[in-house]
Protein backbone atom coordinates (compact mmCIF):
# COMPACT_ATOMS: atom_id res chain seq x y z
CA UNK A 1 0.00 0.00 0.00
CA UNK A 2 2.81 2.46 0.90
CA UNK A 3 4.20 1.24 -2.09
CA UNK A 4 1.65 1.84 -4.48
CA UNK A 5 1.31 5.18 -3.00
CA UNK A 6 4.69 6.11 -3.77
CA UNK A 7 4.48 4.67 -7.63
CA UNK A 8 3.44 7.30 -9.56
CA UNK A 9 1.25 6.03 -13.54
CA UNK A 10 2.85 6.63 -16.49
CA UNK A 11 2.11 10.20 -17.95
CA UNK A 12 1.68 11.80 -14.37
CA UNK A 13 2.84 15.00 -13.87
CA UNK A 14 5.68 15.36 -11.39
CA UNK A 15 4.01 15.92 -7.99
CA UNK A 16 6.68 15.77 -5.46
CA UNK A 17 4.11 17.94 -3.19
CA UNK A 18 1.73 15.48 -3.31
CA UNK A 19 4.09 12.32 -3.32
CA UNK A 20 5.69 13.58 0.01
CA UNK A 21 2.33 14.45 1.58
CA UNK A 22 1.44 10.47 0.15
CA UNK A 23 4.27 9.16 1.57
CA UNK A 24 3.97 10.93 4.95
CA UNK A 25 0.65 8.96 5.30
CA UNK A 26 2.01 5.81 4.36
CA UNK A 27 4.51 5.75 7.11
CA UNK A 28 1.99 7.16 9.44
CA UNK A 29 0.10 4.29 8.97
CA UNK A 30 2.83 1.88 9.55
CA UNK A 31 3.40 3.56 12.56
CA UNK A 32 -0.29 3.15 13.98
CA UNK A 33 -0.50 -0.52 12.65
CA UNK A 34 2.89 -1.14 14.71
CA UNK A 35 1.37 0.75 17.82
CA UNK A 36 -2.23 -1.18 17.24
CA UNK A 37 -0.05 -4.78 17.19
CA UNK A 38 1.96 -4.16 19.98
CA UNK A 39 -1.27 -2.90 21.91
CA UNK A 40 -3.18 -5.67 20.90
CA UNK A 41 -0.38 -8.05 22.94
CA UNK A 42 -0.57 -5.91 26.26
CA UNK A 43 -3.35 -7.43 28.62
CA UNK A 44 -6.22 -4.89 29.21
CA UNK A 45 -5.57 -4.08 32.83
CA UNK A 46 -1.80 -3.39 32.38
CA UNK A 47 -1.01 -4.42 36.23
CA UNK A 48 -1.62 -7.95 35.12
CA UNK A 49 1.79 -7.96 33.79
CA UNK A 50 4.05 -7.25 36.88
CA UNK A 51 5.77 -9.79 37.75
CA UNK A 52 5.33 -11.39 41.45
CA UNK A 53 7.48 -14.10 42.68
CA UNK A 54 9.21 -12.78 45.38
CA UNK A 55 9.13 -15.85 47.81
CA UNK A 56 6.88 -18.67 47.92
CA UNK A 57 4.94 -20.34 50.49
CA UNK A 58 2.09 -23.25 50.66
CA UNK A 59 -1.22 -22.97 51.13
CA UNK A 60 -3.73 -26.18 51.59
CA UNK A 61 -1.10 -27.90 49.80
CA UNK A 62 -0.81 -25.72 46.86
CA UNK A 63 2.45 -23.42 45.94
CA UNK A 64 1.40 -19.94 45.82
CA UNK A 65 3.35 -16.66 44.19
CA UNK A 66 3.39 -14.22 46.79
CA UNK A 67 3.71 -10.55 45.60
CA UNK A 68 6.77 -8.85 46.87
CA UNK A 69 5.97 -5.37 49.17
CA UNK A 70 9.75 -4.62 49.13
CA UNK A 71 11.56 -4.10 52.21
CA UNK A 72 9.10 -3.39 55.18
CA UNK A 73 10.24 -0.84 57.47
CA UNK A 74 10.97 -2.10 61.04
CA UNK A 75 10.15 -1.97 63.90
CA UNK A 76 6.38 -1.57 63.26
CA UNK A 77 4.79 1.57 65.18
CA UNK A 78 4.24 0.58 69.42
CA UNK A 79 1.04 -1.56 69.81
CA UNK A 80 -0.34 1.02 72.34
CA UNK A 81 -0.57 -0.54 76.04
CA UNK A 82 -3.06 -0.28 78.43
CA UNK A 83 -6.66 1.46 78.13
CA UNK A 84 -7.55 4.06 76.03
CA UNK A 85 -7.68 7.53 77.70
CA UNK A 86 -11.17 8.86 79.00
CA UNK A 87 -13.52 10.33 76.34
CA UNK A 88 -14.18 13.97 77.25
CA UNK A 89 -17.67 15.16 77.77
CA UNK A 90 -17.20 17.32 75.17
CA UNK A 91 -14.97 16.49 72.26
CA UNK A 92 -12.37 19.01 70.43
CA UNK A 93 -14.49 20.47 67.27
CA UNK A 94 -13.25 19.20 64.02
CA UNK A 95 -12.88 22.12 61.18
CA UNK A 96 -13.85 20.48 58.40
CA UNK A 97 -12.57 21.59 54.98
CA UNK A 98 -13.63 24.94 53.06
CA UNK A 99 -16.82 24.41 50.94
CA UNK A 100 -19.89 27.30 51.40
CA UNK A 101 -18.75 30.83 50.66
CA UNK A 102 -19.65 32.76 53.70
CA UNK A 103 -21.93 36.02 52.99
CA UNK A 104 -24.26 37.54 55.72
CA UNK A 105 -23.94 37.72 59.20
CA UNK A 106 -20.32 37.90 60.03
CA UNK A 107 -20.24 39.84 63.26
CA UNK A 108 -22.91 37.88 64.81
CA UNK A 109 -21.79 34.59 66.12
CA UNK A 110 -25.28 33.63 67.02
CA UNK A 111 -26.19 33.47 63.36
CA UNK A 112 -25.35 31.45 60.29
CA UNK A 113 -23.27 32.86 58.21
CA UNK A 114 -24.54 32.03 55.02
CA UNK A 115 -28.71 31.16 53.66
CA UNK A 116 -30.45 28.29 53.27
CA UNK A 117 -30.35 28.75 49.69
CA UNK A 118 -26.81 29.24 49.48
CA UNK A 119 -26.50 25.75 51.10
CA UNK A 120 -28.69 24.01 49.08
CA UNK A 121 -27.18 25.26 46.09
CA UNK A 122 -23.21 23.86 46.88
CA UNK A 123 -24.48 20.73 48.19
CA UNK A 124 -26.58 20.02 44.99
CA UNK A 125 -23.33 20.28 43.49
CA UNK A 126 -21.78 18.50 45.95
CA UNK A 127 -23.82 15.33 46.84
CA UNK A 128 -22.44 12.91 49.59
CA UNK A 129 -20.28 10.38 47.11
CA UNK A 130 -22.25 6.94 48.99
CA UNK A 131 -24.47 8.13 45.78
CA UNK A 132 -22.12 6.84 43.29
CA UNK A 133 -23.19 8.82 40.61
CA UNK A 134 -26.84 8.35 40.84
CA UNK A 135 -29.15 11.87 40.94
CA UNK A 136 -30.05 13.18 43.92
CA UNK A 137 -32.35 15.99 45.25
CA UNK A 138 -31.46 18.25 48.27
CA UNK A 139 -34.93 18.34 49.97
CA UNK A 140 -34.18 19.97 53.24
CA UNK A 141 -32.01 22.38 54.86
CA UNK A 142 -31.93 23.21 58.63
CA UNK A 143 -29.65 24.71 61.36
CA UNK A 144 -29.24 23.61 64.39
CA UNK A 145 -27.09 23.35 67.11
CA UNK A 146 -25.10 20.47 68.16
CA UNK A 147 -27.12 19.72 70.74
CA UNK A 148 -30.31 20.30 69.42
CA UNK A 149 -29.02 17.00 66.62
CA UNK A 150 -28.15 14.95 69.59
CA UNK A 151 -32.01 14.71 70.71
CA UNK A 152 -32.99 14.04 66.62
CA UNK A 153 -30.73 10.83 66.66
CA UNK A 154 -28.55 12.64 64.16
CA UNK A 155 -24.54 11.91 64.41
CA UNK A 156 -22.76 13.78 67.34
CA UNK A 157 -20.45 16.59 66.23
CA UNK A 158 -17.92 17.21 68.26
CA UNK A 159 -17.03 20.73 69.55
CA UNK A 160 -19.51 23.13 72.05
CA UNK A 161 -23.36 22.30 72.26
CA UNK A 162 -23.68 25.58 71.22
CA UNK A 163 -22.28 24.97 67.37
CA UNK A 164 -24.57 26.03 65.05
CA UNK A 165 -24.34 23.03 62.27
CA UNK A 166 -26.21 23.77 58.70
CA UNK A 167 -27.88 19.62 57.95
CA UNK A 168 -28.53 19.55 54.26
CA UNK A 169 -31.03 16.47 53.74
CA UNK A 170 -31.04 14.40 50.11
CA UNK A 171 -33.06 12.33 48.53
CA UNK A 172 -31.54 9.31 46.23
CA UNK A 173 -30.11 5.78 46.36
CA UNK A 174 -27.29 5.69 49.13
CA UNK A 175 -25.35 2.74 49.59
CA UNK A 176 -23.02 1.91 52.43
CA UNK A 177 -20.64 -0.99 52.89
CA UNK A 178 -18.40 -2.75 54.93
CA UNK A 179 -17.17 -6.33 54.26
CA UNK A 180 -19.97 -8.80 53.79
CA UNK A 181 -22.80 -6.27 54.44
CA UNK A 182 -24.28 -3.61 51.99
CA UNK A 183 -27.45 -1.55 52.66
CA UNK A 184 -29.23 1.28 50.49
CA UNK A 185 -31.22 4.25 52.15
CA UNK A 186 -33.10 6.71 50.38
CA UNK A 187 -31.59 9.64 52.68
CA UNK A 188 -28.62 11.18 53.28
CA UNK A 189 -27.37 14.41 55.41
CA UNK A 190 -24.25 16.36 54.96
CA UNK A 191 -23.04 18.42 57.66
CA UNK A 192 -22.05 22.23 57.59
CA UNK A 193 -20.35 24.73 59.95
CA UNK A 194 -22.88 27.36 60.04
CA UNK A 195 -20.51 29.76 61.01
CA UNK A 196 -17.51 29.13 58.61
CA UNK A 197 -19.10 27.03 55.62
CA UNK A 198 -16.90 24.46 56.32
CA UNK A 199 -17.96 20.56 55.25
CA UNK A 200 -17.85 18.43 58.51
CA UNK A 201 -19.22 15.50 57.16
CA UNK A 202 -21.65 12.72 55.95
CA UNK A 203 -25.04 10.70 57.52
CA UNK A 204 -26.44 7.87 55.94
CA UNK A 205 -28.79 6.84 58.54
CA UNK B 1 -8.50 14.82 -15.23
CA UNK B 2 -9.23 10.96 -14.71
CA UNK B 3 -5.36 10.30 -13.82
CA UNK B 4 -5.39 13.13 -11.53
CA UNK B 5 -8.23 11.53 -9.71
CA UNK B 6 -6.62 8.32 -9.65
CA UNK B 7 -4.13 9.57 -8.09
CA UNK B 8 -5.72 11.52 -5.37
CA UNK B 9 -7.78 8.11 -4.70
CA UNK B 10 -4.43 6.57 -4.36
CA UNK B 11 -3.29 8.99 -2.17
CA UNK B 12 -5.85 9.00 0.06
CA UNK B 13 -6.29 5.55 -0.05
CA UNK B 14 -3.59 5.43 3.11
CA UNK B 15 -5.78 7.95 4.79
CA UNK B 16 -8.74 5.71 4.54
CA UNK B 17 -6.92 2.60 5.81
CA UNK B 18 -5.76 5.15 8.98
CA UNK B 19 -8.87 6.11 9.54
CA UNK B 20 -10.74 2.57 9.50
CA UNK B 21 -7.45 1.27 11.96
CA UNK B 22 -8.30 4.09 14.38
CA UNK B 23 -11.90 3.22 14.58
CA UNK B 24 -10.94 -0.33 15.40
CA UNK B 25 -8.61 0.47 17.89
CA UNK B 26 -11.16 2.88 19.54
CA UNK B 27 -13.85 0.63 19.72
CA UNK B 28 -11.61 -2.22 21.46
CA UNK B 29 -9.53 0.18 23.50
CA UNK B 30 -12.54 2.36 24.36
CA UNK B 31 -11.53 5.37 26.90
CA UNK B 32 -13.42 3.59 29.88
CA UNK B 33 -13.21 0.01 30.35
CA UNK B 34 -15.31 -1.84 33.25
CA UNK B 35 -12.48 -3.51 34.81
CA UNK B 36 -14.18 -4.74 37.73
CA UNK B 37 -17.77 -5.20 38.91
CA UNK B 38 -17.70 -3.55 42.66
CA UNK B 39 -20.95 -0.93 41.83
CA UNK B 40 -23.55 -1.59 44.04
CA UNK B 41 -21.81 -4.27 45.99
CA UNK B 42 -18.13 -3.44 46.84
CA UNK B 43 -15.09 -5.74 46.39
CA UNK B 44 -13.16 -6.80 49.57
CA UNK B 45 -9.95 -8.12 49.59
CA UNK B 46 -9.59 -8.67 53.27
CA UNK B 47 -8.44 -11.54 56.07
CA UNK B 48 -11.00 -11.95 58.84
CA UNK B 49 -10.36 -12.82 62.64
CA UNK B 50 -13.48 -13.97 64.71
CA UNK B 51 -13.57 -14.20 68.60
CA UNK B 52 -14.65 -11.74 71.17
CA UNK B 53 -12.11 -9.00 71.46
CA UNK B 54 -11.61 -5.44 73.23
CA UNK B 55 -10.07 -3.90 70.07
CA UNK B 56 -7.38 -4.44 67.37
CA UNK B 57 -4.40 -3.34 66.21
CA UNK B 58 -2.29 -3.95 62.26
CA UNK B 59 0.25 -2.07 60.87
CA UNK B 60 -0.31 -1.22 57.36
CA UNK B 61 1.75 -0.58 54.37
CA UNK B 62 1.30 3.43 53.45
CA UNK B 63 1.84 2.81 49.59
CA UNK B 64 0.08 4.65 46.81
CA UNK B 65 -3.18 4.32 46.02
CA UNK B 66 -5.39 5.64 43.51
CA UNK B 67 -8.99 6.30 41.82
CA UNK B 68 -9.75 7.66 38.29
CA UNK B 69 -13.75 6.14 38.43
CA UNK B 70 -16.40 8.66 38.73
CA UNK B 71 -18.97 9.60 41.27
CA UNK B 72 -17.31 9.43 44.46
CA UNK B 73 -15.87 5.95 43.72
CA UNK B 74 -12.56 4.59 46.11
CA UNK B 75 -10.36 2.31 47.18
CA UNK B 76 -9.23 1.91 50.89
CA UNK B 77 -6.19 0.14 52.69
CA UNK B 78 -7.97 -0.06 56.27
CA UNK B 79 -9.37 -1.99 59.01
CA UNK B 80 -12.41 -2.72 60.35
CA UNK B 81 -13.73 -3.82 64.11
CA UNK B 82 -17.48 -5.18 63.70
CA UNK B 83 -19.96 -6.47 65.39
CA UNK B 84 -22.26 -8.52 63.49
CA UNK B 85 -25.48 -8.04 65.79
CA UNK B 86 -25.84 -4.35 65.41
CA UNK B 87 -29.71 -3.01 66.22
CA UNK B 88 -31.61 0.26 65.22
CA UNK B 89 -29.36 1.84 62.71
CA UNK B 90 -27.38 -0.05 62.36
CA UNK B 91 -29.49 -2.55 60.34
CA UNK B 92 -27.56 -5.67 61.59
CA UNK B 93 -24.13 -4.58 61.82
CA UNK B 94 -22.32 -1.89 63.90
CA UNK B 95 -18.54 -1.29 63.03
CA UNK B 96 -15.70 1.26 62.98
CA UNK B 97 -13.29 1.30 60.81
CA UNK B 98 -10.22 3.53 59.66
CA UNK B 99 -7.43 3.20 57.17
CA UNK B 100 -6.25 5.36 54.39
CA UNK B 101 -8.35 6.25 51.27
CA UNK B 102 -8.21 7.54 47.85
CA UNK B 103 -11.63 9.02 46.76
CA UNK B 104 -12.07 10.05 43.10
CA UNK B 105 -12.29 13.25 42.22
CA UNK B 106 -15.32 15.60 40.96
CA UNK B 107 -17.93 17.63 42.58
CA UNK B 108 -18.77 15.86 45.84
CA UNK B 109 -18.76 16.75 49.40
CA UNK B 110 -15.06 16.99 50.33
CA UNK B 111 -11.89 14.79 50.80
CA UNK B 112 -11.64 13.82 47.24
CA UNK B 113 -8.72 13.57 44.92
CA UNK B 114 -5.73 12.83 47.29
CA UNK B 115 -4.64 9.77 49.34
CA UNK B 116 -5.99 10.49 53.71
CA UNK B 117 -6.69 8.83 56.43
CA UNK B 118 -10.25 8.43 57.54
CA UNK B 119 -12.11 7.06 60.12
CA UNK B 120 -15.85 5.84 59.72
CA UNK B 121 -18.53 4.54 62.08
CA UNK B 122 -21.75 2.89 62.03
CA UNK B 123 -23.66 3.07 65.45
CA UNK B 124 -27.81 2.21 66.08
CA UNK B 125 -28.69 5.77 66.69
CA UNK B 126 -27.67 7.47 62.91
CA UNK B 127 -26.42 4.92 61.19
CA UNK B 128 -23.25 5.41 58.90
CA UNK B 129 -21.66 8.36 59.63
CA UNK B 130 -17.60 9.87 58.28
CA UNK B 131 -16.81 12.93 59.67
CA UNK B 132 -13.91 14.78 58.31
CA UNK B 133 -10.94 16.97 59.54
CA UNK B 134 -8.71 18.03 56.00
CA UNK B 135 -6.22 20.03 58.89
CA UNK B 136 -6.20 17.92 61.91
CA UNK B 137 -7.39 14.83 62.91
CA UNK B 138 -7.48 12.94 59.37
CA UNK B 139 -4.53 14.41 57.33
CA UNK B 140 -3.63 13.68 53.43
CA UNK B 141 -0.47 11.46 53.47
CA UNK B 142 2.62 13.27 53.54
CA UNK B 143 5.37 12.17 51.33
CA UNK B 144 7.35 11.24 54.21
CA UNK B 145 4.64 8.59 55.07
CA UNK B 146 4.85 6.67 52.21
CA UNK B 147 6.88 2.90 52.20
CA UNK B 148 6.68 3.75 55.83
CA UNK B 149 4.09 1.64 58.31
CA UNK B 150 0.43 3.49 59.86
CA UNK B 151 0.33 1.68 62.85
CA UNK B 152 -4.05 1.90 63.74
CA UNK B 153 -5.37 0.65 66.88
CA UNK B 154 -8.96 0.61 67.82
CA UNK B 155 -9.65 0.25 71.16
CA UNK B 156 -13.15 0.16 73.27
CA UNK B 157 -13.21 1.33 76.81
CA UNK B 158 -14.34 -0.81 79.72
CA UNK B 159 -17.60 0.32 79.86
CA UNK B 160 -17.69 -0.35 76.18
CA UNK B 161 -19.39 3.11 75.95
CA UNK B 162 -17.07 4.26 72.85
CA UNK B 163 -13.73 3.39 71.16
CA UNK B 164 -10.32 5.54 70.57
CA UNK B 165 -8.79 4.73 67.59
CA UNK B 166 -4.81 5.86 67.30
CA UNK B 167 -3.06 5.58 63.40
CA UNK B 168 0.75 6.20 63.92
CA UNK B 169 2.52 7.21 60.49
CA UNK B 170 6.31 7.77 60.39
CA UNK B 171 5.17 11.56 60.26
CA UNK B 172 2.81 12.10 62.35
CA UNK B 173 0.14 10.18 65.84
CA UNK B 174 -3.46 10.96 65.67
CA UNK B 175 -6.18 9.92 67.89
CA UNK B 176 -9.82 9.88 67.39
CA UNK B 177 -13.05 9.43 69.50
CA UNK B 178 -16.22 7.75 68.18
CA UNK B 179 -19.38 9.57 68.62
CA UNK B 180 -21.26 9.20 71.54
CA UNK B 181 -23.63 6.72 70.47
CA UNK B 182 -21.84 3.37 71.39
CA UNK B 183 -22.86 4.27 74.95
CA UNK B 184 -25.88 2.18 75.79
CA UNK B 185 -26.76 5.21 78.01
CA UNK B 186 -27.50 7.10 74.99
CA UNK B 187 -28.19 4.25 72.14
CA UNK B 188 -31.39 2.38 74.25
CA UNK B 189 -28.92 -0.04 75.85
CA UNK B 190 -27.34 -1.77 72.98
CA UNK B 191 -23.06 -3.07 73.90
CA UNK B 192 -20.68 -3.42 71.15
CA UNK B 193 -19.38 -6.84 71.21
CA UNK B 194 -16.38 -6.69 68.80
CA UNK B 195 -16.67 -10.64 66.84
CA UNK B 196 -14.84 -9.78 64.09
CA UNK B 197 -11.78 -8.29 63.54
CA UNK B 198 -11.38 -7.53 59.53
CA UNK B 199 -8.18 -6.16 57.56
CA UNK B 200 -7.57 -5.54 54.14
CA UNK B 201 -8.88 -3.36 50.92
CA UNK B 202 -11.81 -1.80 49.97
CA UNK B 203 -12.67 -1.03 46.36
CA UNK B 204 -16.12 0.80 44.76
CA UNK B 205 -17.18 1.33 41.29
CA UNK B 206 -15.96 -0.46 38.09
CA UNK B 207 -12.73 0.85 36.70
CA UNK B 208 -9.63 3.05 37.45
CA UNK B 209 -8.83 1.87 40.88
CA UNK B 210 -4.97 1.37 41.57
CA UNK B 211 -2.99 0.32 44.66
CA UNK B 212 0.77 -0.50 45.05
CA UNK B 213 0.90 -4.47 46.72
CA UNK B 214 0.05 -3.42 50.22
CA UNK B 215 0.62 -5.39 53.72
CA UNK B 216 -1.33 -5.70 56.95
CA UNK B 217 1.24 -6.82 59.33
CA UNK B 218 1.82 -7.23 63.47
CA UNK B 219 -1.67 -8.41 63.51
CA UNK B 220 -2.84 -8.12 67.42
CA UNK B 221 -6.10 -8.45 68.74
CA UNK B 222 -6.80 -6.98 72.26
CA UNK B 223 -8.13 -8.98 75.09
CA UNK B 224 -10.29 -7.00 77.88
CA UNK B 225 -7.63 -6.86 79.83
CA UNK B 226 -5.74 -4.41 77.56
CA UNK B 227 -3.30 -6.85 76.65
CA UNK B 228 -2.76 -7.74 72.94
CA UNK B 229 -1.88 -10.76 71.11
CA UNK B 230 -0.71 -12.04 67.61
CA UNK B 231 -3.33 -13.27 65.32
CA UNK B 232 -3.01 -16.86 64.78
CA UNK B 233 -5.90 -18.34 62.78
CA UNK B 234 -8.05 -16.48 60.08
CA UNK B 235 -11.65 -17.55 59.79
CA UNK B 236 -11.70 -15.67 55.95
CA UNK B 237 -9.58 -14.84 53.84
CA UNK B 238 -9.52 -14.93 49.97
CA UNK B 239 -7.62 -17.48 48.32
CA UNK B 240 -6.98 -17.65 44.30
CA UNK B 241 -9.67 -19.83 42.46
CA UNK B 242 -12.23 -19.47 45.50
CA UNK B 243 -14.24 -16.57 45.30
CA UNK B 244 -16.85 -18.50 48.08
CA UNK B 245 -15.44 -16.97 51.20
CA UNK B 246 -14.40 -13.46 50.20
CA UNK B 247 -16.72 -10.66 49.90
CA UNK B 248 -17.18 -10.42 46.31
CA UNK B 249 -13.86 -10.02 44.97
CA UNK B 250 -13.14 -8.44 41.64
CA UNK B 251 -13.09 -10.49 38.92
CA UNK B 252 -10.00 -8.64 37.39
CA UNK B 253 -8.63 -6.68 40.63
CA UNK B 254 -5.25 -9.38 40.94
CA UNK B 255 -6.01 -9.35 45.13
CA UNK B 256 -4.46 -11.94 47.12
CA UNK B 257 -4.28 -12.53 50.43
CA UNK B 258 -1.80 -14.85 52.05
CA UNK B 259 -1.01 -15.96 55.79
CA UNK B 260 2.69 -14.43 56.34
CA UNK B 261 5.46 -15.99 57.62
CA UNK B 262 6.17 -16.51 60.60
CA UNK B 263 2.25 -16.31 61.25
CA UNK B 264 3.17 -16.99 64.96
CA UNK B 265 3.67 -12.97 64.80
CA UNK B 266 0.31 -11.91 63.51
CA UNK B 267 1.25 -12.59 60.31
CA UNK B 268 1.28 -10.22 57.08
CA UNK B 269 -1.36 -10.57 54.72
CA UNK B 270 -0.38 -9.36 51.24
CA UNK B 271 -2.74 -7.10 48.91
CA UNK B 272 -1.60 -7.46 45.30
CA UNK B 273 -1.49 -4.71 42.79
CA UNK B 274 -4.83 -3.67 42.74
CA UNK B 275 -6.98 -3.59 39.80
Amino acid sequence: MLLSSMRCRKGDKPVHGKRFVSVAIGIATLIVLGVTVALLQVPRNAQAAVSPVPYTTTTAGATVLLPTVGALPSPYPPFPSGPPPTRPAQLPAVTGGPAIVTTINQNDATLPAFTAQDAADYATMHPPDQAFGRPTTVTKVSFLTASDMATQRLPEIPGPPSRLICIVEFSGQFTVSAPGYTRTSTVAREFYDARTGNYLGVNIP
Amino acid sequence: MQGTRSFRFRASLPLYVLLVIAAFQISIFPMSVSAYSCLSVHCYSKTRWAGYARGSYTAIYIVHISDSDVAGNRIDNETWLLDPNGPGQCNGLCWVEAGYTFVSGGNFSGGQGYERLFYAEQNPVSGFSELVDFTALYPGIYPGDYYGMAGIAIRQDATQSYFYTTIQTPTGSYGHYSSNQFNPSVNGGYTFNANFIDSGQELSGQNGGYSDPASWNSNIWIAPDYNGYYQTTPVDQYNPGNSSDVNNPPTNGYWSTYPGQPNSYGGTRVTYTCC
